[in-house]
C-alpha cells in the first residue's frame, strides 16, 4: 500500500469534516461563547465577557420559566399527537382496502406542503370573523372562538401535529412491512384477536422505530419555528413562546445576542438531554433483549 | 492520487474565497442601495421610486437600486445587515428605530450635508432626527392618525360618524348588526408589535396620557388605564375585527367590508388609490373620538448607513432630494403626509381626497411613540406594555393592575 493509498480515506473524509467544522461545530461553539458575552446585534464586535450573567438573568426572569414550560408542553403534545396519529394511520393503511394508494398519497400531503403556505392557510382558516372553522362552529351552534387567542397553544400544537404526523405514518408503515407475515398468521391460527396480534406480535417490531422517531420529533419540536412564528409570533401573552421564538425575539427585536445565545444554549442542552434519554432507553432495551 | 494537485486546488479555493468583497472606493458614483418597505406598496411605491430616482437624471454616474423589505420584518432585517457591517447605503428609519441605530453608530452624521438653501427649507419635524446633538436623519414623512370610515357602509347601517368613545362603540355595534361586517378595526396583536405600539399610542395620547413625563415613566397613569379600559371595551364589543392583522383588515376595508378604522394617512392613501369599491371620495374622516384631541404619529427619517462604502454619493443624493423639485414630487407621492420641508401635496390631490385636511390638521397635536428619556429602551418597554395589554384583552386582566405590573417591570430595565 502506497503512502497516497493510506492517506486517501482521510483526504476524502476531510472535505466532509471541514464542512462540519465550518458549518456546524464552529457556529455551535461560537453560539455558546456568545452566551457568556453582552454582544448586541447592531455592534457584535463590541461584545464583552460577562460570565454567567445572561444565564442568571434568564433564570431570574419569570417569563423564562413560562417559555421553558411552553416548550416542554408544546413538544410533548406534538410528539405524542404525531406518534399516536401517525401510528394509527399506518396501522390503518397497512391493511388492504380499495383506495388505499390514494389515501396514502392524501395523508402524506401535509408533510409535503411548504410550511409557510400551510401556516398562512391556517391563519385564514382560523380567522375569527371570516375563518372557515368559525363558520362551521357557528353553523353547528357552537359559536365563534378565538382559535389563535384563547386556544393559541392548543391550536398551534394541532396544526403542528397535522403537519408532521405523515412523517411518523410513513416510517411506521415501512416498519410494519418488516413484521414477518408468518408470525402474524400463526398467532391468528392460535386464536389471537387483532388487538392481541398487534400488542404481542406487531408492537415489539415497532418499538425501536418509534423510539427513534420520538427522539427526532422531540428535537424537531424543540427547534420548530416557522409554524409558531407565522401563526402567533409567540403570542398572545407569550402563551406560544417557545425557546426558539424567544431566541429570535431576543436577538432580532431586542438586539441582545448574548442573552439570545444563552436561551439557545439551554435549548441545545434540552436536545442533548433528549438524546441521552434515548441512548439510555436503547441500552436498557438491548440489555433486556440479551437476558 | 496526486496529493500536490489536491492541495493546490484547496489553496486556490481558499485564496479565491478570501479575495472577494473588498471595499469599493467612495468616489461619489456607482450604485446606491435604498431600503424602504414602501417600495412594496402598489401604486405609491412606484410614484415614490420615481421621486427618488429622478436624481439619476442629474447625475448619470449614480444608479439607484431598491431594497424592498416587508414592514413587519424591516427593523430585524436591517439590524442583521448593519450588524454584519453591510446593509443599504440609504435607508428609511422609523422614529422608534432611530435611537437604537444612532446609539450603535450605524447612522452617518448629516449636519454638513445640506447647503444653506436646503437647511433653510427644513421644518421642525427634522428636530426629531437630532440625537446627541447630531442630525442623523432628515424627515422623510410624518404620518398622522385619524378616525375614518366607509361612508356607504355607515349609510347602509344608518349610523352617524361618532364623535366620542361611547359613540364609537355604539356605531361599531350597529354596523356589525345591520351589515354583518366588522364595525371597527385597529391593530391589537403582539405579532405586529412595532407598528401596534405606534397605533396604540393614539389611545394613550387620546385619553390624555403619555408614556413618560419629566424623565419618569408614567405607564400606569390613570389616563393610560382609561385608554386600555376603552381599548378592551372595544375589543370585547363583538364589533371589532378581532384576530385580523393590519394587512387583513386593510384589505377588508379596501373591499368595503369594514366600517371604521383608526389608522394613518399613509395606509388610507394606499387603500383608496385606484379603488373603485371604496373610492377616496367615499371615505370620511375626523379627529380621534377620544377625550383629548392629541394623537400619535409615525415619523420616518432618511438616514445614511455609516458602514456604506458609498457615502459620498449617498450624501449627494440627499442634498438633491431636499431641493424644491424633488420635494414636490415626493409630496405628490406621499399624499397626506407631512414632509421634512413645508412642501404640500398638489391641490388636485387634496380635492380628490377630501379626508386629507383632517389628517394634516392633526399634525399640530400629534406626538411620536418614542418614550422621552427612554429612547433606546423603547423597544423593550414596548414589549412589556403590549404584553400586559394583551393580558387585559385575552385573559381579562384588570387594566390598572396590568399597567402597574408593566410600570414595575419597565422601571427595572434602567
Amino acid at each position: 500500500m502506497t503512502r497516497a493509498d493510506r492517506l486517501a480515506p482521510y483526504i476524502f473524509a476531510s472535505a466532509a469534516a471541514l464542512y462540519l467544522l465550518v458549518f456546524t461545530a464552529w457556529p455551535l461553539l461560537d453560539g455558546v461563547w456568545l452566551s457568556f458575552t453582552d454582544t448586541g446585534l447592531l455592534n457584535p464586535a463590541a461584545g464583552e465577557w460577562v460570565g454567567t450573567d445572561n444565564y442568571a438573568a434568564l433564570f431570574a426572569d419569570p417569563r423564562f420559566a413560562g417559555t421553558l414550560g411552553v416548550t416542554l408542553l408544546y413538544s410533548a403534545a406534538t410528539v405524542a399527537g404525531a406518534l399516536l396519529l401517525g401510528t394509527a394511520g399506518a396501522v390503518l393503511l397497512d391493511r388492504s382496502f380499495r383506495g388505499r394508494t390514494t389515501l396514502r398519497a392524501l395523508l402524506t400531503l401535509p408533510w409535503a406542503a411548504p410550511t409557510v403556505a400551510v401556516a398562512l392557510i391556517f391563519v385564514w382558516i382560523l380567522n375569527h370573523d371570516d375563518g372557515v372553522l368559525n363558520g362551521v362552529t357557528e353553523a353547528a351552534g357552537l359559536g365563534r372562538h378565538g382559535w389563535l387567542t384563547a386556544y393559541a397553544l392548543a391550536t398551534v400544537t394541532a396544526v403542528s401535529v397535522w403537519k408532521v404526523f405523515p412523517f411518523v405514518l410513513l416510517v411506521v408503515l415501512a416498519a410494519l412491512q418488516t413484521v414477518p407475515r408468518e408470525l402474524v398468521e400463526s398467532a391468528v391460527v392460535d386464536g389471537a384477536g387483532p388487538a392481541t396480534v398487534f400488542r404481542r406480535v406487531t408492537w415489539p417490531f415497532l418499538v425501536p422505530t418509534l423510539r427513534v422517531i420520538a427522539l427526532l420529533m422531540t428535537i424537531w419540536s424543540f427547534r420548530r419555528f416557522e409554524i409558531i412564528w407565522l401563526l402567533t409570533q409567540g403570542g398572545p401573552v407569550d402563551r406560544t413562546t417557545t425557546l426558539v421564538i424567544d431566541v429570535y425575539r431576543t436577538a432580532f427585536l431586542e438586539s441582545d445576542l448574548g442573552r439570545s445565545a444563552a436561551t439557545g444554549t439551554i435549548g441545545l442542552l434540552l436536545s442533548a438531554a433528549a438524546t441521552v434519554a434515548y441512548a439510555l432507553a436503547e441500552r436498557r432495551s438491548t440489555a433486556k433483549d440479551l437476558t | 492520487m496526486n496529493l500536490r494537485r489536491y492541495a493546490a486546488v484547496l489553496l486556490t479555493v481558499a485564496l479565491t474565497a478570501g479575495c472577494g468583497g473588498g471595499p469599493a472606493d467612495d468616489s461619489g458614483s456607482g450604485e446606491l442601495v435604498f431600503a424602504n418597505w414602501q417600495w412594496l406598496e402598489p401604486g405609491r411605491g412606484e410614484a415614490l421610486w420615481q421621486a427618488v430616482n429622478g436624481y439619476t437624471a442629474t447625475d448619470p454616474a449614480v444608479t439607484l437600486k431598491q431594497q424592498a423589505i416587508a414592514r413587519k420584518d424591516y427593523e430585524s432585517t436591517l439590524k442583521t445587515q448593519i450588524g454584519a457591517r453591510g446593509g443599504p447605503d440609504i435607508l428609511i428609519v422609523p422614529d422608534t428605530f432611530l435611537p437604537e441605530l444612532a446609539e450603535a453608530g450605524a447612522l452617518e452624521p448629516l449636519d454638513d450635508v445640506l447647503d444653506d438653501a436646503g437647511r433653510a427649507a427644513l421644518n421642525a419635524t427634522n428636530d426629531a432626527g437630532v440625537l446627541d446633538g447630531k442630525q442623523v436623519g432628515y424627515a422623510w414623512e410624518i404620518v398622522n392618525y385619524a378616525l375614518f370610515w366607509n361612508t356607504a357602509l355607515l349609510d347602509r347601517a344608518g349610523v352617524q360618524p361618532p364623535t366620542d368613545f361611547p359613540g364609537l362603540v355604539a356605531a361599531a355595534k350597529t354596523i356589525k348588526e345591520k351589515t354583518g361586517n366588522p364595525g371597527f378595526a385597529v391593530r391589537h396583536q403582539i405579532n405586529e408589535e412595532a407598528p401596534w405600539w405606534i397605533d396604540f399610542s393614539n389611545w394613550s395620547y387620546g385619553f390624555g396620557g403619555a408614556w413618560s413625563r419629566d424623565g419618569a415613566l408614567t405607564i400606569d397613569s390613570p389616563q393610560n388605564v382609561a385608554a386600555v379600559t376603552a381599548f378592551r371595551d372595544m375589543y370585547e364589543s363583538g364589533a371589532m375585527a378581532v384576530g385580523d392583522d393590519a394587512s387583513t383588515f386593510r384589505s377588508k376595508f379596501k373591499a368595503g367590508t369594514v366600517g371604521m378604522m383608526i389608522d394613518n394617512s399613509s395606509a388610507l392613501a394606499t387603500m383608496v388609490a385606484g379603488n373603485t369599491v371604496v373610492p377616496s371620495t367615499g371615505v370620511g374622516a375626523s379627529p380621534l373620538p377620544f377625550p383629548a384631541r392629541a394623537s400619535g404619529q409615525a415619523g420616518f427619517f432618511v438616514g445614511i448607513n455609516a458602514f456604506s462604502t458609498n457615502k459620498t454619493a449617498a450624501k449627494k443624493w440627499l442634498r438633491w432630494f431636499y431641493g424644491a423639485d424633488p420635494q414636490k414630487q415626493a409630496a405628490a407621492a406621499l399624499g397626506a403626509s407631512v414632509l421634512g420641508t413645508d412642501t404640500t401635496p398638489p391641490a388636485e390631490f387634496v380635492t380628490a381626497n377630501p379626508w386629507v385636511p383632517t389628517f394634516q390638521a392633526q399634525a399640530a397635536l400629534s406626538t411620536d411613540a418614542v418614550i422621552d428619556g427612554f429612547e433606546t429602551a423603547t423597544p423593550r418597554i414596548r414589549h412589556i406594555v403590549l404584553t400586559e395589554v394583551e393580558k387585559v384583552l385575552v385573559d381579562g386582566a384588570d387594566p390598572a393592575v396590568a399597567l402597574a405590573r408593566a410600570q414595575e417591570a419597565a422601571e427595572k430595565l434602567r
